[in-house]
């Protein structure tokens, strides 16, 4: 019996070896993908829907951008400067509150269908249609009286500032001078959506879907839909009736959803994808260090930030705020806690805006920090009741906050606690005003510091903080009207510094973007939105 | 047996009306909503989409109207995605079955040879080896053991995908890395279990008749000396079946284990309770099987249903 | 086949020679004395080091992050530059006290729940397992969501919470075990003699159980901890700073190719004690059960 099992061993072993070596020289899939021109990318999370009048967040957004078209594409390189899509032509008035774009004549949806101005007229007529319930139907908002028609207030949809002139010719009124319009229109919620077929597939204000599946989905973009499989990977093809379609290089895009940024550099590093979306930060420093020729870093428009409930004691007091801020050193948090290449936070907006570039009030003065704090009430800290910043879980958020509260332990003697949530919990926590100081961060949606600014504004829904400013609504109110840009910077500058002063949020950094990309993609380039024109990208066979 | 077994199914009904019923209760009275993001939806939108769902009706409407849904086989839609919850749980059911199956397969395999193998060998090298192996199996949490493989498989040797499910290769890693913890327990109760029938005196009276080794271990021991292990199966398939979540994200298997995490961290109401009902089943099953097998293994508790 | 040989019958544990037998046969079973040994070395380590050691478990300093192990940090730094043996020991407390915690109520529910449906059997007992069968498929991340939402964020109710859901398994295993066990002769005879159901089940059921209990409990302190780190995955683990060993391991798997030492130190701790707890169970379970050391 003893040998019967010693033989069986040997059998065993050498099976597995002939199998190790047999199987060793495997064709990466990127060399293999690369030959066939099918672009292997990650997209983080998978995306609840496609449908660009429904979704929200990058990954969808990434999807999104392939499958369809507006009438103005993003430079591949150069943020905030667009390049003709759907329309090829287009004029505004002399204060850039109506705009008429051509649309040229030979755009086509993936059915042959010729893409008309009464396309985009029933596409936003459908996000703005209350029962749909829309997401970024606000996106929309910019038109005339598109608010209005959002919140029942009135039912004529031809009073919305938008008309169809003539089958290639679209007329957008918009609520005033909107000299950077165009950034806005690369949002895909100003995207045509096939309107025909999903009225024909569920109805108009059907949020199931049913007209996204492969097969069945008729998009305007360089690529379509040939495979969907849920967490697992979305598939696109070229499309043979864009009307660039001699332009675009790739034969396709392979779309992985994969949540976890350790596994998408581990896929990277075994050959499997072409561009791994995110990279941990560790992982960066280790690939900094080893001069990773793979590795590409760059700005983002996002800010990481504590926001202040303004209502909670002694956070109603604006000196123990700036104290708060005084006292965290931003650049040992960057440096130090994050180390992925952010910057420190001296504002709310980020860097990054043209000619939106002055030098914020936030910095780190612990001596100032303290004499505020005494100047309140709490010198030394002594009597400071105790607070609680909440973050949602993750590793990261954690570890900052560790940073922080230990910086406010340190310089100002107060004692903070640290509570984790749940996300979900934290989300509605956070929107009851029932929480003293909560984990923030804003990514931009279009090209324009009042993606951000208007966050603030008293009544929008994403100011859990409490904080409302007469002077500051009425700044911004203006700059959202005000047709000279150089007017208009000022104006959102003297709303900035009202928030600074005030402190109901406290800025710490600029979020960077950091991903590996392999050497055969070409035309791949740094955005600070992360808007990537497809049909600019091409990939380089090893031979 | 025809009744015994309409007797289960009853049983199982009642399970699954619990089951539902007490997920349906508690999901009520977690804070959250499916709706909400870091981008504050107006109230409007909220109001429709409440509506379209058939949120705004009392919490006694919405059950009674999911279990007429369920009545019809309706699972309903999903909150959080395009797709309906028949339609998910018809693409991620026989993923998370099929690396059950093989995950399984590697378990057993490894459990019960090394089990066994220790048992015989109790006190002496071989058991050290094989117990020291399993114990490896059990210490590893899954997050550290998978990575280490697609480190190794994937990036150092390239021999094996690091991740995804397209391929027959695409298997291996997933399986191997579920399976070695359950392996590592079954061998630990199988040992556990052999060595309680082998330290017992029937047996030496077999050995004292001089029946072969083999045929004792086969004939007498095997059969009562897995028991426990069998005992142990329901809860294992029943892991291996709902627990496979750090697994399914680790390898980018679009199982349905992940999906019922996210829909339970997204408060998708009818997700959670679509795949909870399917695991209730599942479960449901598992036990049913291992209960036969049990009855079957141990004469007494087969005449005790009979 | 031949005749089954039945077991001979047990005779009541006769009070304390029973316990002290078996503590003399553990102490003759080397390696489980071996492991207890470093169970309680590793114990007092965890307890009494961070006193003797100079830093805290959050002192922070940004001039030594990822520093690798050396003299003055025998166990290197994190990324925060906090030295990673303090957070070890105090990770090791909070690690031994969930696994030790919820083991307890995983066997004082389980067992009780387990012998009693097991030895009632017939309707009550499937009645008991079919509810044990309901909350087995329950959604648990729900379960615990909902708890730790609810009633706040308490270490103590994270024990609790773990060791009710970890108690269907042991409930079931001792329920199989037992319902084969009361047929024997031994029960037969017990009950012929007129003794009440609970003395036949603490004298004669349990005590011939108590092997597979023993076993499963000692794989259980580890699938807790386990546990625990996965509700950190989570977030509803540990109140960070606090460390724990699953938290430990989990960030060391994270940095796993930067800082190796970060994963490979706690998760040596995690292993050892894994080991010993296996051995000492095993030790445990012989020098319980007489018959099974005879051969």
């Amino acid at each position: 019996m003893r040998r019967r099992c010693r033989t069986a061993w040997c059998c065993l072993c050498l099976g597995l070896l002939v199998w190790l070596t047999g199987c060793g020289e495997r064709e990466a899939p990127v060399e293999r993908a690369a030959k066939e021109g099918i672009l292997l990318m990650d997209i983080g999370t998978e995306p609840k829907t496609l449908d660009p009048q429904l979704a929200t967040g990058q990954p969808a957004h990434r999807v999104i951008t392939a499958l369809f078209e507006g009438l103005v594409i993003p430079h591949p390189q150069r943020d905030g400067v667009v390049l003709p899509g759907v329309a090829d032509t287009w004029e505004h008035n002399e204060d850039a509150s109506v705009w008429t774009f051509h649309i040229r004549e030979n755009a086509r949806w993936s059915d042959g269908r010729s893409v008309t101005a009464s396309d985009f007229v029933r596409s936003y007529h459908r996000m703005l249609t209350p029962e749909l319930g829309a997401d970024f139907a606000t996106m929309l908002y910019r038109l005339e009286n598109a608010e209005a028609y959002h919140r029942g207030e009135i039912d004529d949809f031809r009073e919305v500032g938008v008309r169809a002139l003539d089958a290639h010719t679209l007329q957008l009124r918009l609520i005033g001078p909107t000299p950077y319009f165009l950034t806005m229109l690369n949002h895909y919620a100003w995207y045509p959506v096939p309107v025909q077929l999903i009225e024909s597939e569920g109805g108009l204000t059907d949020r199931s879907g049913d007209w996204l599946q492969p097969g069945t989905i008729v998009s305007n973009g360089p690529f379509v839909m040939e495979e969907w499989k849920p967490n697992s990977r979305i598939r696109v093809r070229k499309n043979p009736n864009y009307w660039d379609h001699a332009a675009v290089a790739l034969e396709g895009i392979d779309f992985m959803p994969i949540e976890d940024s350790n596994t998408a550099v581990r896929m990277f590093d075994g050959g499997e994808l072409h561009i791994a979306s995110t990279v941990p930060s560790a992982v960066f420093e280790q690939r900094v260090a080893q001069d990773d020729p793979h590795l590409r870093m760059g700005q983002q428009l996002g800010t990481y930030y504590y926001l202040l409930n303004v209502n909670q004691p002694p956070l109603d007091d604006v000196r123990v705020r700036q104290a708060l801020s005084l006292a965290i050193d931003r650049g040992v948090i960057v440096e130090q806690v994050t180390r992925g290449g952010e910057r420190p936070a001296h504002r709310f907006v980020p860097d990054g805006f043209r000619d939106y570039d002055y030098q914020g009030p936030v910095h780190f003065d612990p001596e100032r920090a303290r004499a505020l704090l005494a100047e309140a009430g709490y010198p030394q800290g002594q009597g400071f009741p105790p607070l609680t910043l909440t973050y949602n879980t993750l590793e990261g958020h954690q570890r900052i906050g560790e940073a922080i509260t230990h910086m406010w332990q340190e310089q100002l003697g107060i004692r903070v606690e640290l509570q984790n949530m749940e996300w979900k919990t934290f989300l509605e926590r956070k929107d009851q005003g029932d929480f003293q100081i909560g984990r923030s961060g804003w990514i931009a949606d279009y090209y324009d510091p009042l993606t951000f600014l208007e966050i603030m504004i008293s009544e929008s829904g994403n100011n859990d903080s409490g904080w409302e400013n007469a002077d500051y609504d009425a700044w911004i109110a203006q700059a959202m009207r005000e047709g000279d840009m150089a007017q208009r910077n000022q104006e959102m500058g003297e709303a900035e510094s009202i928030l600074m002063e005030d402190m109901p949020l406290i800025p710490i950094y600029f979020y960077s973007r950091r991903w590996l990309q392999d050497e055969r993609v070409q035309g791949w380039h740094h955005k600070m939105l992360d808007n990537h024109p497809y049909q600019f990208v091409s990939l380089r066979t090893s031979d | 047996m025809g009744r015994y077994l309409l007797k289960r199914l009853l049983q199982a009904v009642v399970v699954w009306w619990a089951t539902i019923t007490i997920a349906f209760v508690m999901l009520k009275l977690t804070p959250g909503d499916p709706f909400s993001t870091e981008r504050a939806l107006s109230p409007q939108v909220l109001a429709q989409l409440e509506a379209h769902y058939g949120l705004d009706q009392p919490a006694w409407v919405q059950y009674l109207r999911y279990f007429e849904g369920l009545f019809h086989g309706d699972f309903g839609p999903s909150y959080t995605s395009t797709r309906s919850v028949n339609e998910i749980l018809g693409q991620t059911l026989p993923v998370s079955l099929e690396l059950g199956a093989w995950a399984l397969l590697v378990a057993l395999a490894i459990g019960l040879g090394a089990g066994t193998a220790a048992a015989l060998k109790h006190n002496r090298w071989p058991d050290y080896t094989v117990m020291s192996f399993a114990m490896l199996g059990i210490c590893l949490p899954t997050f550290v053991l998978g990575p280490i493989f697609q480190l190794l498989f994937g990036v150092q040797w390239r021999l094996l995908p690091v991740s995804g499910w397209f391929a027959a290769d695409h298997r291996i890693l997933p399986a191997i890395t579920l399976g070695l913890v359950y392996g590592a327990i079954i061998a630990r109760v199988t040992r556990g279990g052999m060595l309680e029938v082998l330290s017992q005196d029937f047996l030496k009276t077999a050995r004292a008749k001089g029946l072969p080794p083999m045929e004792i271990l086969l004939r007498h021991t095997l059969r009562g000396g897995l028991l426990p292990t069998v005992s142990y199966l329901g809860p294992a398939i029943a892991g291996i079946v709902s627990g496979s979540f750090v697994i399914e994200t680790i390898f980018q298997i679009p199982g349905l284990g992940r999906q019922f995490v996210q829909a339970a961290l997204n408060r998708d109401l009818t997700l959670v309770l679509g795949t909870v009902t399917v695991y209730a089943t599942l479960i449901t099953l598992a036990n049913l099987l291992v209960d036969l097998a049990v009855a079957w293994l141990d004469p007494r508790v087969r005449s005790h249903h009979a | 086949m031949p005749e089954q040989v039945p077991p001979t019958e047990k005779l009541p544990p006769p009070g304390r020679s029973y316990w002290g037998d078996a503590w003399s046969r553990l102490a003759r079973n080397r390696l489980a004395l071996i492991s207890l040994w470093v169970l309680v070395g590793i114990t007092l380590f965890c307890v009494v080091g961070p006193w003797l050691r100079g830093y805290g478990f959050n002192d922070q300093d940004y001039a030594r992050v990822f520093a690798d192990p050396s003299g003055a940090f025998p166990f290197g730094t994190d990324d925060l530059g906090r030295d990673q043996m303090v957070r070890i020991m105090v990770g090791g407390r909070v690690s031994l006290g969930i696994g030790l915690t919820a083991t307890a109520v995983t066997l004082i529910i389980g067992v009780l729940y387990g012998a009693v449906a097991g030895y009632a059997g017939g309707r009550l007992g499937a009645l008991m397992m079919r509810l044990v069968d309901v909350l087995y498929a329950m959604p648990f991340t729900i379960f615990v969501i909902m708890l730790l939402t609810f009633f706040g964020r308490n270490m103590w109710l994270l024990f609790v919470a773990i060791g009710a859901v970890e108690w269907l398994t042991m409930a079931r295993m001792v329920y199989g075990q037992v319902r084969s066990l009361k047929e024997r002769d031994f029960v037969l005879a017990a009950r012929m003699l007129g003794q009440p159901w609970y003395r036949i089940v603490w004298r004669h059921l349990l005590p011939n159980v108590l092997g597979v209990i023993v076993v499963y409990a000692t794989l259980t302190v580890p699938s807790v901890i386990l546990l625990e780190s996965f509700l950190s995955f989570l977030g509803l683990g540990v109140q960070a700073p606090r460390p724990s060993w699953g938290s430990l391991i989990k960030f060391g798997a994270d940095q796993m190719t930067t800082s190796p030492h970060l994963l490979i130190i706690p998760a040596l701790f995690f292993s050892v004690t894994l080991f010993c707890l296996n051995f000492l169970g095993d030790g445990l379970r012989d020098a319980l059960d007489p018959q099974s050391r005879r051969d």
